[in-house]
């Protein structure tokens, strides 16, 4: 091979990559067209569309129907379907983050206890009314568990220093920090003084979207989107760490403070998300690994794809659990954790390069 | 770049490493570190490239205090080819080629970039190699991409870990060879941790002689390599030729029984 | 340089998209009719409820057998999950109504909203976030529940809402009636005369301290809880507790899950008598063991309140039949023939 060819096995790997990106991005946006075409309501296809283009195009004069319809489409399906993309996205965007820089393909945002801080935080919130901030009045929870996923993160990140910020200390600070704050929600549960409290806490903890509406995801969307954005840039630190920390300082890259960051950003955007949605699992887990079976493990094409991956899994799993049994839900928590079996079983049995040697 | 060690020393926890270790590196040298096991060769080179802080001592590069230059900008001057080589996550030969390129790329890879890659494969032969994945090639492959992401960063010094350990003759001349070509075609200083006394002696320029940490012997090869020398260091008594290449062949003989000391291994 | 423009740019798209989301303004306001008559009501979460008089079209998450017996099923356009007693006792029209919610916790919006109802009754499980859809879309939202304390209040305000206020009373006076009976005839006991009892539901050695509604129907029935002192609201109690404390009564709560029919009760009955660490209670000794649903004990709780006096103080309550009060109860009130079993024995 001579160096014009071997220049343009990059620039074809390249274009395919993007072509891949590109090509679930276009069937996220088919997803989306059929989310809002669907619902327990009687609006379909034809009354979702004269919806949207009345108010994306009000020089066109469109009818947009009856008032109900309106509000079917804008302020019950429609939130729904971008809180959807936007959590599915962030959690997927998240996990590619902390398998990067922690050198793991198996781990995920939840590693750092997070899940069962903001499960505590919320319990407390819903069980004994205790609260650390309220700032809006009926976002207790929210507040609550968000705040103490932040005190998760530094909780662990205190303790993985003691040793040195790496990989291992981390993930070992992250198990203790779990079971800590689990141990303190089962204790809640058991103390708290109503019942219908304990199971608000595990209805809480299950992980749904069905509370979407427009407030609630434009308090999440910047953190999101900030956060995912900083992410992105340190794809080729994340690149660079996979190659070991030694290597990784040689080439210029402070992995440990890499780490760090990456590490916060990660939880953020993730503490954010489930602070209104519960716990959503394995979307940070299979997006990444998905992504990396089409695209590779250059950061910089994994981390949107794993974004557009995120935003069309969590998407069809929400559809999906709000229509199947309807009028009643499935919380789509449940069927998260249920696409990650056969997942898992599969990676099991395979022996392809494509993952870990 | 002229490389100037002053007084290094290095511990882990309480075991000391490397005890004020001198030494100087010129332009276009080829300098060999040799030693026993857990003489401190590796923890050497780490400590040049800040992959370690030293306890005490400075490294100078062209005067300038290596503690004093960023890691991204260093990056730019010494690439470091570890003894071996992972990766968590699959890449194929180019892009762990590429990822020698990143202290000068702040995102898009550049059509010079691609450039560099692509002579430096050429350079190396392992051009057919590009798209393979690094995970899937033998270890004399492998250890030739890693020598070419380090010259990818296009610095002036190299330092190399063992970078023969795991090649079979052929390629071991190879790669040495490159290496010394290198320093005479470029602007490169080389640094090699050597375990095999008659390669180092054949391709180097000058030699320093490690035990327990501390600089033995430094010089050229004719005048590290001494039967007292070898023996001192290694416990073994050997036997000091000089090879059709007018260069010093060790033969080995016999470990030395009693009176001497084993090096444990540490690291 | 560059990374600060990345920034930057980060920055000013996430403003872009934030001054566009206000811009479009994706609220629909729901155009306001000519005005009604409104009666405004506190619910049980401290809202003033406006709600437009006459209601034409309820949804009833909650409190579905409230506004059959004040007369106004046929108001109903929606409802969620029904026990088998309560439907049981509700004209089958209720049956064919669409179910919008399994519970306040799940509702389907799209559902609700599409019933166009004008009043929406739901308890504490509803969040915040879907009360303020409903009410963003011109729909009051009464968040309130049937237990005390709120019970009396909230049937006075559906009773004031409904035009049914004859109705309302009369269901609460009839409730009053029996609650007084029971305090009135216990009222003289003293402690001694109280029987001690271990009060038990859902899983094995599961009870209730006092704050909880169950402690206040044991003592309301002139009873005494071994329980009562716990520091946990639902306590687990240790078996060598309750055997050391000896109670003169063991009473456990049942619920559908258990079984409806009699065998079941009987079985649950049979496996506490068979308990070791009961054995040598007096409650075992004296086969004062008693089954009782929730049903009874919760929901219609006058009734339940009846089961347990009698049961503790048989002297005191010869005159009363609790399944004959039952029974009357709901052909009174809700027309319909009762059936099943609800105590044992």
């Amino acid at each position: 091979m001579n160096t014009t060819e071997v220049k343009r096995l990059y620039t074809e790997a390249k274009a395919r990559k993007v072509l891949a990106i590109l090509s679930i991005f276009v069937v996220l946006l088919i997803a989306v067209v059929i989310s809002i075409s669907l619902g327990a309501g009687s609006p379909r296809f034809a009354e979702a569309m004269q919806v949207i283009f009345s108010k994306l195009f009000p020089f066109l004069e469109i009818d947009p129907g009856s008032k109900i319809t309106q509000v079917i489409i804008l302020d019950i399906r429609l939130p729904r379907i971008v809180l959807a993309i936007m959590a599915g996205a962030g959690l997927a965007v998240s996990g590619a983050t902390l398998q990067g820089v922690l050198r793991n393909p198996l781990v995920s945002p939840f590693i750092l206890g997070i899940s069962s801080a903001a499960g505590f935080g919320a319990a407390l919130a819903i069980a004994l009314g205790v609260g650390i901030l309220m700032p809006f009045k009926g976002y207790l929870e929210v507040f609550n568990a968000f705040i103490f996923s932040v005190i998760a993160v530094f909780m662990v990140y205190g303790i993985a220093r003691i040793r040195g910020i790496t990989p291992e200390s981390v993930i070992l600070a992250g198990v203790a920090i779990n079971y800590i704050f689990s141990a303190m929600l089962a204790l809640i549960q058991y103390i708290a003084p109503e019942h219908t409290a304990v199971r608000a806490v595990v209805y809480w903890l299950l992980g749904r979207l069905s509370n979407a509406n427009w407030e609630t995801i434009l308090l999440i969307l910047p953190i999101v989107l900030v956060a995912t954005v900083l992410m992105m840039r340190h794809s080729w630190d994340m690149n660079v760490m996979s190659l070991g920390e030694e290597v990784a300082i040689s080439l210029g890259v402070n992995s440990r403070r890499v780490l760090a960051i990456c590490m916060a950003l990660g939880a953020l955007a993730t503490a954010s998300i489930i602070s209104f949605t519960g716990v959503i699992g394995f979307i940070c887990l299979v997006s990444p690994h998905i992504a990396r079976m089409m695209i590779g493990s250059d950061h910089r094409f994994l981390l949107p794809c794993s974004i557009v991956l995120g935003a069309l899994l969590l998407l069809c799993s929400d559809t999906f659990a709000r229509l199947v049994i309807m009028p009643s839900e499935i919380p789509v928590g449940i069927l998260t954790s249920l696409i990650g079996v056969p997942f898992f079983v599969y990676l099991l049995l395979s022996r392809r390069r494509l993952f870990w040697h | 770049m002229k490389l100037v060690i002053n007084g290094l020393s290095f511990s882990y926890n309480s075991i000391a490493a490397l005890k004020d270790v001198e030494l100087e590196l010129g332009l276009n040298e080829v300098l060999s570190i040799v030693g026993p096991n857990g003489s401190g060769k590796t923890t050497l080179l780490k400590c040049i490239d800040r992959i370690l802080k030293p306890n005490q001592g400075a490294v100078l590069i062209d005067g300038r205090d290596a503690a004093n230059i960023g890691l991204d900008e260093l990056a730019k001057i010494i690439g470091y080819v570890p003894q071996s080589s992972t990766s968590t996550f699959p890449y194929t030969v180019f892009d762990v080629v590429l990822m020698g390129r990143k202290p000068y790329i702040r995102w898009s890879v550049s059509e010079r970039d691609k450039e560099i890659i692509a002579e430096i494969l050429k350079f190396l032969g392992i051009s057919e190699l590009a798209a393979r994945y690094f995970n899937e090639l033998s270890g004399g492959e492998q250890q030739k991409v890693i020598v070419a992401r380090a010259l990818a960063q296009q610095p002036q010094i190299l330092l190399l870990d063992e970078p023969t350990s795991n090649l079979d003759i052929k390629h071991q001349l190879e790669v040495l060879s490159i290496i010394k070509g290198l320093t005479q075609s470029r602007q490169l200083s080389v640094i090699m941790a050597m375990h095999d006394l008659n390669l180092a002696s054949r391709f180097s320029d000058k030699m320093a002689m490690l035990k327990h940490g501390c600089i033995f012997a430094v010089g050229t090869p004719k005048s590290v390599l001494t039967e007292e020398n070898i023996e001192s260091v290694y416990g073994v008594k050997s036997h000091v030729t000089n090879s059709v290449l007018d260069r010093p062949q060790v033969t080995p003989i016999a470990p030395i029984a009693t009176g001497v000391e084993n090096s444990e291994e540490s690291k | 340089m560059r990374k600060r423009t990345v920034v930057l740019s980060a920055i000013i798209i996430v403003l872009v998209i934030v001054a566009l989301a206000y811009t479009i303004n994706l609220y629909v306001p729901f155009e306001t009719a000519p005005q009604k008559e409104t009666i405004t009501i506190v619910d049980n979460t401290g809202v003033y409820v406006e709600v437009e008089v006459p209601v034409e079209r309820i949804i009833s998450i909650m409190a579905t057998e409230i506004i059959c017996l004040l007369g106004h099923e046929d108001k109903i356009v929606g409802r969620s999950l029904l026990s088998a007693d309560v439907e049981a006792i509700l004209p089958p029209s209720i049956l064919d109504l669409p179910v919008v919610a399994e519970s306040s916790f799940s509702p389907n919006m799209e559902l609700i909203l599409e019933l166009e109802p004008d009043l929406v009754l739901v308890d504490e499980g509803l969040s915040s976030e879907n009360r303020k859809t409903m009410e963003d879309a011109g729909i009051p939202v009464i968040n309130d529940m049937l237990m005390e304390p709120r019970r009396k209040i909230f049937i006075k305000n559906l009773g004031l809402i409904l035009g049914a206020e004859e109705k309302a009373n009369e269901f609460i006076d009839y409730e009053e009636y029996y609650e007084n009976l029971v305090k009135e005839r216990i009222e003289n006991l003293t402690t001694s005369e109280k029987p001690s009892v271990y009060f038990e539901w859902y899983m094995s050695w599961f009870s209730a301290s006092a704050g909880s509604e169950f402690h206040d129907m044991l003592v309301d029935a002139g009873g005494i809880n071994i329980a009562a002192g716990e520091p946990v609201l639902y306590p687990t109690l240790s078996p060598e507790y309750v055997a050391d404390e000896n109670p003169d009564f063991i009473i456990r709560m049942s619920t559908y899950l258990d079984g409806e029919d009699l065998a079941a009760f009987q079985t649950l009955r049979d496996e506490i008598l068979s308990r070791p660490a009961l054995s040598e209670s007096k409650a075992v000794k004296e086969g004062k063991v008693c089954v009782i649903k929730n049903t009874v004990l919760v929901d219609r709780r006058p009734i339940g309140l009846l089961y347990l006096a009698k049961w503790f103080h048989p002297s005191l309550f010869e005159d009363i039949d609790p399944a004959a009060v039952h029974e009357q109860m709901i052909q009174q009130f809700f027309g319909a023939d009762l059936e099943g079993v609800f105590a044992y024995p």
